[in-house]
């Protein structure tokens, strides 16, 4: 049978790079039962199953991710454990460390970051630690890969010699008064609940004394548990969730003092970094100029790599052409649907991986942080919290990751708020549909300055419907804003890669499955029709009798008072699948007209409905860009919100209120450009 | 005096905690006996930036009036 190692640590201690080390990245994502929360596993020696636990600082149960953390330990009981410190950093570690050595569980230590301690002219006593620890510390560079083979050979050794005993990890002792009280509350558990964590009973007694939520209340669960609750009541001060933490830092205090040494007066580059990037003055400034460069970087170099994909495919394009027989329905599905439909999506690739590439490097250097510290006043005033714009920042990305990411915020109502505001932020996937069409409202070389004014829109949308669910809706206290300021690491180019390519395999996957199939789907609907002359369904008819038509005649009149063509309507209804479709759609309608100045121009021609003037079209185009940012990113993205609300009542809301306020601003922008006149 | 009304890199040593947040920040090293300083605020003034157990961490302002601190 195979045996489970559980990975912990707090957060930004390189927990991932000994994840991917140890398991060759031969790890897979998924979600813990129930809940979003990301379970990366994978395998080690074939015979070793690695779980890779939320990076945690504690085993609260205010906190999903530590419940999630602590229930693994505490039920499925890992074979072993292990803990990951930074050698930086390790007083605060320690604190973890010991509330793992209280759940007695075999455990070893990874000390990680060593080559940063190093440079820091940090020295620690690994022997000593280990032995005041009463398990094995392995000094470790996961980055790099170094001691990851230590690691290994002393796993294995380990199961190879059956020293699995509880023993690895020596009980923690504290004050005599504490230990007292201990005492007193297992006996209590002992007489009146002898079943309840009887092979943990000394942790249970601790979670009792400490008035944990979720151990008072499986207690309250079991016969009996209640009597225990109340005995323990009588002799227990109420503080000693209190007593207990100074203790445990005490004895780490002791630990530190015998093993740990560091140059107090060190400046690292870290507090340089930080007095320029949180400066009074330059703080908010180099964080919008960061902002900028972020897009700018990610158009530059994502242009001529969408130019080349584009040039390929009309090649292939051309190739078919002159190859396959004209009016075979597979020449027409691989020209039409797949070429010019697909193919219009794929030219995105390059863009969207940039703005990937960019996101991880970002998150990766530890800079985010700093924008939550920056930025929560802001934030604070809108009622949400400094982590709800990390959230939004990713949103910039992919909608989905960030709503799930909103389970990082402590308050339910900052939760909901963030979960519900972030669609207004422009993902990837809306981006082509600026870049095909923001040329033709203040001419060629505005295309950035109208890409740019969308972003800026969604943002400040955002913003107001966050104004507004939180003071409205949502009443509620802001969470507290306890936030480490981490160091920063220069992101490797291995594991930025690594990152990013674990964002865009998603977006691959997905153009894969639903955004191939719906284009596929589209190509049949626009080659089914309706024969005017027998008005039976029939092959390869006319285009504008297609059922693609049909469905586009069909929503129509819904946009009929925003002078929007059937085209226009069936990116729309389309775009709701998954908006790199609304420009698939586009492509695949229009593939066989000709125009020497490519798609956006043909679309423009074709997206308002007769009769409106050429002078009001930007107006129109805009109108149309305005309602693609607001209206539903995707099904995908509802579905992400009904998972993370679980409510149907906020899943609507969030379809609606985007839909209507869309609409509402296109109608406002026809107005005011002349559309109707 | 409160750990809010210290004056920057003013080193300190916390004196008590509120209960209300102790469960939130006793794992962060925020605990009665601990050094602490304040580094520096955002740029819009809040929260604030402090060093303690040797890293750095952000409160805002408001959970610093809950936490009782003196001069050292």
């Amino acid at each position: 049978m195979s045996k489970n190692l559980a990975l912990i640590g707090n957060p930004n201690v390189g927990k991932t790079a000994v994840f991917n080390e140890l398991t060759g990245q031969t790890g897979h994502v998924a979600n813990w039962p129930g809940v979003t929360v990301e379970k990366k596993t994978g395998k080690m020696d074939k015979e070793f199953d690695v779980i890779d636990l939320p990076g945690v600082y504690s085993l609260s149960p205010s906190a999903i991710d530590e419940m999630i953390a602590r229930n693994f330990i505490v039920k499925d009981k890992p074979d072993l454990i292990v803990d990951i410190l930074d050698a930086t950093n390790l007083e605060r570690n320690l604190y973890l460390a010991f509330l793992l050595k209280e759940l007695e569980v075999p455990i070893i230590y990874v000390l990680n970051l060593m080559d940063v301690a190093k440079k820091r002219n940090i020295e620690v006593d690994v022997d000593k630690l280990a032995e005041l620890l009463g398990a094995p510390v392995i000094p470790t560079v996961a980055i790099k890969g170094e001691g990851i083979d230590a690691v290994k050979t002393k796993i294995r050794k380990i199961f190879s010699d059956g020293k699995l005993a509880q023993k690895s990890s020596i009980p923690v002792k504290y004050s005599k008064e504490i230990e007292d009280k201990i005492q007193r509350t297992e006996e209590l558990l002992k007489k009146d609940a002898p079943h309840f964590l009887s092979d943990k009973r000394r942790w249970a007694a601790i979670k009792l004394l400490e008035e944990d939520k979720e151990v008072i209340k499986e207690i309250s669960a079991s016969p009996n548990g209640i009597v225990v609750i109340e005995n323990v009541k009588r002799f227990a001060s109420g503080s000693e969730e209190f007593d207990l933490a100074g203790e445990r830092y005490n004895i780490i205090s002791e630990i530190i003092g015998q093993t740990y040494k560091r140059d107090k007066d060190m400046i690292t580059t870290s507090d340089i970094l930080d007095k320029i990037f949180l400066h009074k003055y330059f703080g908010i400034p180099i964080f919008f100029m960061i902002m900028w460069s972020m897009f700018e970087f990610t158009f530059r170099v994502s242009a001529p790599l969408g130019t080349l994909i584009e040039l390929g495919l009309g090649a292939l394009g051309d190739l078919i052409t002159i190859a396959w027989p004209e009016d075979a329905w597979y020449t027409s599905l691989v020209l039409d649907g797949i070429i010019g439909g697909f193919g219009a999506v794929i030219g995105f690739v390059p863009l969207i991986f940039t703005m990937f590439l960019v996101l991880s490097f970002l998150e990766d250097s530890g800079y985010l942080s700093r924008a939550a510290f920056n930025m929560d006043r802001l934030m604070y005033k809108l009622g949400l919290h400094g982590r709800s714009f990390v959230s939004l920042i990713l949103g910039f990305g992919c909608n989905i990751p960030a709503v799930m990411s909103c389970r990082a915020i402590e308050s339910e109502e900052d939760r909901l708020t963030t979960i519900l505001v972030n669609q207004n932020i422009s993902c990837g996937a809306r981006l082509p549909v600026y870049v095909l069409l923001g040329g033709f409202i203040l001419g060629d070389g505005a295309t950035g300055t109208i890409i740019f004014s969308l972003y800026f829109l969604g943002i400040v949308i955002a913003i107001l419907m966050a104004l507004f669910f939180k003071k409205v809706i949502f009443k509620g206290e802001t969470a507290p804003f306890i936030l480490e300021l981490g160091d920063y690491r220069m992101p490797t180019v291995k594991y930025t890669g690594i990152h990013m390519w674990e964002r865009g395999r998603e977006f691959i996957k997905k153009a894969g499955l639903i955004i191939f199939t719906v284009v596929v789907l589209m190509w049949v609907l626009q080659s089914i029709g309706v024969d005017p002359d027998t008005g039976l369904l029939a092959w390869g008819t006319d285009p504008e009798n297609s059922l693609l038509a049909g469905i586009g005649h069909l929503f129509q009149p819904l946009f009929a008072p925003l002078r929007w063509s059937w085209i226009a309507a069936v990116g729309i209804v389309f775009g709701f699948l998954a908006k790199e479709v609304v420009v698939a759609a586009f492509g695949l309608i229009l593939a066989g007209e000709e125009e020497p100045e490519g798609l956006g121009k043909l679309v423009v021609g074709n997206l308002a409905v007769a009769g409106v003037a050429a002078a009001a079209m930007p107006a129109l185009v805009y109108g149309y860009l305005v309602f693609v940012l607001l209206y539903t990113p995707c099904v995908a993205h509802l579905g992400a919100v009904y998972k993370e609300t679980g409510s149907k009542k906020w899943t609507l809301v969030s379809a609606t209120y985007g839909i209507a306020i869309g609409y509402i601003l296109a109608l406002i922008i026809n107005l005011i450009g002349g559309v109707y006149f | 005096m409160k750990l809010s009304e210290l004056p920057f890199n003013t080193q300190a040593k916390i004196i008590s905690v509120d209960k209300k947040i102790i469960s939130r920040v006793a794992a962060m090293g925020v605990i009665p006996g601990t050094e602490v300083k304040i580094i520096r605020a955002s740029p819009l003034g809040d929260p604030l930036e402090l060093e303690i157990k040797n890293y750095n961490l952000s409160l805002r302002k408001q959970e610093c009036k809950l936490i009782e601190v003196e001069k050292i």
